[in-house]
């Protein structure tokens, strides 16, 4: 006799948890009950105020880009007023080098709707480079670029096989043609370092692009990322943030929940799946408890909790079992540090572009050369440090720009670098490195920001992959994308074929999560995705078939509404 | 286009959400405003310090869970919000090996005193008594209904008994009070200690009918099973479930006033909300009166009265500590259930050490061997901490503008590694298990940072306010706005500004949300407590 009983079980109340609720209650019609571990939900949608309080930190997720919640702003409205709201820095990427004390300054979207400006700063550089990113404008302005993106983003793998898919991508090559940006065996082959230096000739724009390609978890020595890197690219000036943190967007979800019924319980393990006849029944709690679960259960859990804890050896063939063994999960482990401080930090590059302060995602590097970025995944795949002269970590300060991120006055500082995977070291040496590493990066900072001393900062969140374990699905290494985007693990590989399209061996058993596509971001297409497959095989409402909304171009439309509604902050008047 | 509610509510701490709470479940369309991206205002529970410890970083002891209505009424239990009530309550170790011991039981304290001095024993009885009587028939019920005007109140307690006693031990001060039912120095300074560590100046009177509460409360703390912030998370989703909405992260720029009549709410980002009953502010009144609302839309009086409103004298300096293992206290080596103690008075050997950390802080200091309270939540409440672990909150008397330095001082890199050092070393003293190595991880929070954190708790002022006889009960904030409406209309107060003040209560909360039911005709979906209407039947209040 269960304790409790939904249509739908979520095990996890994290990013993913939430998106998926929101659609198996307003399509799917169901009552659902989340069960999360922690003391809060949300999971990697986390924002806290640990460098001192009044200073907020994404201690997980942060960069947004406008296509993150497509669906979810386009079928929630409401989901933008309680807190899932866009906004960008006058510059979304950038660079400083100490050499020339110099910078490379990419301006957002926002504040630069043609690339133009950024043209010109590329210019500065290289002219040929300036050339070809007006000509990365033009296709990622192009409708048959955007529907593309979209189309490789939210269809799960076995829809993303399909003629109409293939037909979109045969007409986005006209203007890659035109653009003279046909890749060839070479480049797609290429690894992003190579890729980098295939597409662009200036060490300075390359640097840009492979420091954010580690961010998203790409490891820029490993061969197959030749289109990443283009894509990559042309991901620069719509690099984002959420207003007031993170954070912000799991409370938006968790409003509509409650409101919509949905029933949530904290402070609460979960201990298996109830299994009868290989269907998914239910869930029983490590308090002995059972929850019953009429129609299916969803995992959020990382594939290995997925099948050895939640489902059981028992239950699944040798095959599956050792590829998700075999997961590599210790990339993308991060030194991913907030500082509060007194003030924001002053680049002597201020000379060469004064705007570089308001930089979201600033490298800094002892010169140009992306060499450093590529060593610094070197070692980090030997699970050690680079040497002091190869750190090229990126900082970024939101408070410049969204003042709620600090009290009146002073600042909030993140920065970001890889580092070991959690379990290289025990916890005393982790202890230990935590605070060496905040003595490293102040030292080096201060090169780049003469003001960047000790007697500037109040305090440091010492946020590390050892921290980063606090949420379970992150595995023992603490790896910022469940599993890593390794060329094998990554689209309808990820984390397995066997689980890619979010079915499990288990019926009415589904699973979602950072580890499945796109992975390594806070935004919607694994939670998406997957109600698109639970909708197919339990016949529920699909907001997709709604007049409309037919995808992509619903999907396009929502992300030109989006990029437009930053642009355009429209004051409210009362009526 | 403006958006519209029936109440807009500014603030979403613990009176915030109560408000919204009962007003939603009796129909109100409730809008809660909340600058900071959390909901629960004190009641914050994070992990500050290393994966799955938790740390309850503002709220911990819960002081009135046996007489807010809001328990009852929301029904925590049924919705798995418990409250854990350890026995021993309240320990003072001191250096020589001995302890006094306060327990729920009253016997059993009796019994920790009588080692100390039997008079004192013999003394804690009677007293307990009657801070029972007082707490039971005029102290909580007081707290959840509205002020009267003082004359009425006083008049009221002249005829009986219990109010007779309540009114000389207001015109004492909280030093006198215990001095007069104590002699034994240790007694007294935890006795002392007890009453007015929360905001009482020890040697004013005026407020000392305060005192019983402390005193009666010292028995009575409990802790919030998984953390403080369950506590808010009940009210917040109760909110949810009866159509109610937040904005968190939400800078208000001003409280829309027309014809000296509050409408709605103006974000700083240009959104406006409408309220077509009443716009309620739990924040404080410099915040409300003299920035939302503006001075041109008030009566000079009444600005210069808000104006001399009187923050804090001081705050506090909480160090919370992630540690390989629970202390062991050296005097639990006489007295085992010592390591099992709620609350824990450390560093005052004597009344002037007591004395000498209050009247020190007058001048802005803090000395060296200043002492605190201390908890370790997950001895009570596994949970809060991995097995075998332990969480540790250190709560130091502070100022806010240090001589030295200013309030800034607190905002240094070195001051506050020095300050977390001291703190530890003073532990260390009571509970020598606890050596460097075994506090694995440590997170300060100062009387500048709870400002930076909660706007409104300026200079720290965690109850919004100092507990001065000028603005306590028909006179907090001032005559004008103790009865929770303001004199600009369908503008209420509900904070720890306005009667019956700050901590964790649910009295403000309540009493608005009552104060507007009545006012607009709302049907009360909840009944007044048994022991409340008890009280007025027997002329209390």
């Amino acid at each position: 006799m269960a304790d409790k009983t939904f249509d739908a079980v979520i095990v996890g109340g994290g990013n993913k948890a939430l998106l998926l609720a929101l659609y198996l209650i307003k399509y799917g019609g169901m009552s659902v009950g989340i069960f999360e571990r922690r003391h809060e939900i949300g999971g990697c949608l986390a924002t806290e105020e640990l460098s001192a309080p009044g200073f907020r930190g994404n201690t997980h997720a942060n960069i947004i880009l406008p296509w993150y919640y497509a669906p979810i702003w386009r079928d929630f409205p409401q989901f933008w007023d309680y807190g899932a709201q866009w906004e960008q820095h006058p510059c979304s990427d950038g660079f400083v080098f100490k050499d020339k004390e110099n910078c490379l300054a990419i301006y957002s979207e926002k504040h630069d709707p043609t690339w133009e400006r950024t043209a010109n700063e590329i210019a500065r550089f290289s002219q040929k480079d300036a050339e070809t990113w007006r000509k990365l404008y033009k296709i990622s302005a192009c409708d048959e670029y955007m529907r593309v993106l979209i189309d490789s983003l939210f269809l799960p793998a076995e829809d993303r096989i399909s003629g109409a898919v293939e037909e979109r991508k045969m007409m986005l090559f006209p203007a890659l043609m035109e653009a003279g940006l046909v890749p060839d065996s070479l480049s797609m082959k290429a690894n992003g370092m190579r890729a980098a230096q295939e597409w662009f000739e200036s060490q300075e724009l390359q640097s840009c692009i492979l420091r954010f390609a580690v961010s998203s978890v790409i490891d820029i020595n490993e061969p197959g990322y030749g289109m990443y890197t283009m894509g990559m690219a042309l991901t620069l000036p719509t690099i984002g943030f959420n207003r007031g943190g993170t954070h912000q967007i799991a409370h938006a979800a968790h409003q509509i929940l409650v409101q919509s019924g949905c029933q949530f319980f904290t402070n609460v393990e979960v201990k298996n799946a109830v299994i009868e006849t290989g269907t998914a029944t239910g869930i029983r709690l490590a308090d002995g408890s059972e929850i019953a679960a009429r129609k299916l259960v969803v995992s959020t859990l990382s594939p290995r909790q997925l099948i050895f804890d939640l489902i059981g050896e028992e239950h699944c063939d040798g095959a599956l079992k050792k590829r998700v063994k075999l997961l590599d999960d210790t990339f993308g482990c991060l030194m991913w540090y907030s500082f509060a401080v007194h003030e924001a930090p002053r680049y002597k590059a201020e000379a060469f572009n004064p705007d570089i302060h308001e930089c979201q995602w600033l490298g800094m590097q002892p010169d140009p050369d992306p060499i450093h970025i590529a060593r610094e995944c070197l070692y980090q795949k030997l699970h050690k440090f680079p040497p002091l002269e190869d750190y090229a970590p990126t900082v970024g300060c939101h408070s410049l720009v969204d003042p709620a991120f600090a009290p009146p006055g002073k600042h909030v500082v993140q920065n970001e670098q890889l580092g070991p995977p959690a379990s290289a070291h025990s916890e005393k040496e982790w202890l230990e490195i935590k605070k060496r590493y905040a003595d490293e990066l102040i030292g080096i900072w201060q090169d780049y920001a003469p003001n960047m001393t000790w007697d500037n900062v109040i305090g440091v969140d010492t946020n590390t992959a050892f921290d980063h374990t606090r949420m379970r699905n992150l595995g023992i290494n603490g790896t910022m994308a469940g599993v890593d985007r390794s060329p094998f693990q990554i689209e309808e590989n990820r984390p397995t074929p066997e689980l890619a399209n979010h079915r499990t061996p288990i019926k009415n058993l589904y699973a979602t999560g950072g580890a499945w596509h796109v992975g390594s971001n806070a935004g919607s297409t694994e939670a998406y995705n997957c109600y698109r497959i639970i909708a197919k095989d339990l016949g529920l409402a699909k907001p997709w078939e709604e007049p409309g909304k037919e995808e992509p171009d619903s999907l396009v439309e929502q992300l030109k509404i989006t990029k437009q509604r930053v642009q355009t902050a429209a004051r409210r008047q009362p009526d | 286009m403006a958006q519209t509610y029936d109440v807009i509510i500014i603030g979403s701490g613990p009176n915030g959400l109560a408000i919204a709470a009962y007003l939603s479940k009796a129909g109100q369309k409730v809008l809660l405003l909340e600058r900071r991206f959390e909901a629960g205002g004190g009641l914050a529970t994070e992990q500050v310090t290393i994966p799955d410890f938790y740390h309850n970083t503002h709220a911990v002891y819960m002081m009135m869970v046996d007489y807010a209505p809001v328990y009852k009424d929301f029904a925590f239990e049924a919705r798995g919000v418990k409250h854990i009530y350890p026995d021993l309550q309240v320990a003072m170790p001191l250096a020589d090996g001995r302890a006094l011991s306060i327990y729920r039981d009253v016997e059993r304290t009796c019994a920790s005193i009588a080692e100390f001095s039997r008079k004192d024993a013999e003394s804690y009885r009677d007293m307990q008594r009657h801070f029972e009587a007082l707490m039971q028939n005029i102290l909580g019920p007081q707290t959840y209904v509205p002020m009267e005007a003082a004359p009425l109140m006083a008049a009221k307690a002249e005829v009986t008994e219990l109010g007779r006693a309540l009114s000389e031990y207001t015109e004492k001060t909280p030093e006198e009070i215990v001095c007069e039912l104590y002699e034994d120095e240790h007694v007294r300074t935890l006795m002392l200690y007890m009453a007015c560590h929360w905001g009482l100046d020890y040697a004013q009177s005026g407020v000392s009918y305060m005192v019983p509460i402390y005193l009666n409360r010292m028995t009575n703390y409990r802790l919030t099973a998984g953390g403080s912030h369950r506590v808010s998370n009940v009210l917040l989703k109760s909110t949810f479930e009866q159509g109610g909405q937040i904005r968190t992260s939400a800078q208000i720029k001003r409280i829309i006033v027309d014809n000296g009549t509050a409408k709605g709410v103006e974000l700083e980002d240009g959104t406006c909300f409408l309220a077509n009953k009443a716009v309620v502010s739990t924040i404080d009144t410099h915040q409300t009166f003299l920035k939302y609302v503006g001075e041109d839309e008030l009566d000079r009086d009444f600005v210069d009265m808000i104006k001399i409103w009187q923050w804090e004298k001081w705050s506090l300096c909480v160090l919370h500590l992630a540690m390989s293992e629970p202390p062991r206290f050296k005097a639990a080596e006489l007295q085992p259930d010592l390591n099992n103690a709620f609350i824990y008075v450390l560093g005052y050997e004597s009344l002037a050490d007591l004395k000498g950390h209050w009247d020190a802080m007058s001048e802005g200091e803090l000395p060296a061997r200043a002492g605190f309270n201390g908890c370790f939540p997950s001895v009570h409440d596994p949970y809060q901490a991995p097995p075998g672990r332990a969480t540790a909150l250190l709560s130091q008397m502070a100022p806010f503008d240090l001589k030295d330095g200013g309030a800034e001082r607190w905002l240094k890199h070195k001051h506050r590694e020095e300050t977390a050092e001291r703190q530890i070393a003073i532990l260390q003293r009571y509970a020598p298990n606890l050596t460097r190595d075994k506090v694995l991880w440590t997170y300060l929070t100062t009387p500048a940072d709870i400002q930076n954190k909660f706007a409104n708790m300026v200079k720290g002022s965690y109850k919004q306010g100092a507990y001065h006889p000028l603005q306590m009960g028909y006179l907090r904030p001032n005559q004008d706005c103790s009865q929770y409406r303001t004199p600009v209309k369908n503008l209420y107060l509900g904070g720890a500004s306005v009667a019956p003040g700050g901590m964790v209560l649910f009295g403000p909360g309540y009493n608005c949300a009552n104060a507007i039911a009545e006012d607009f005709g709302i049907e009360k979906w909840w009944t007044e407590p048994e022991y409340i209407t008890a009280a007025r039947e027997n002329g209390y209040v």
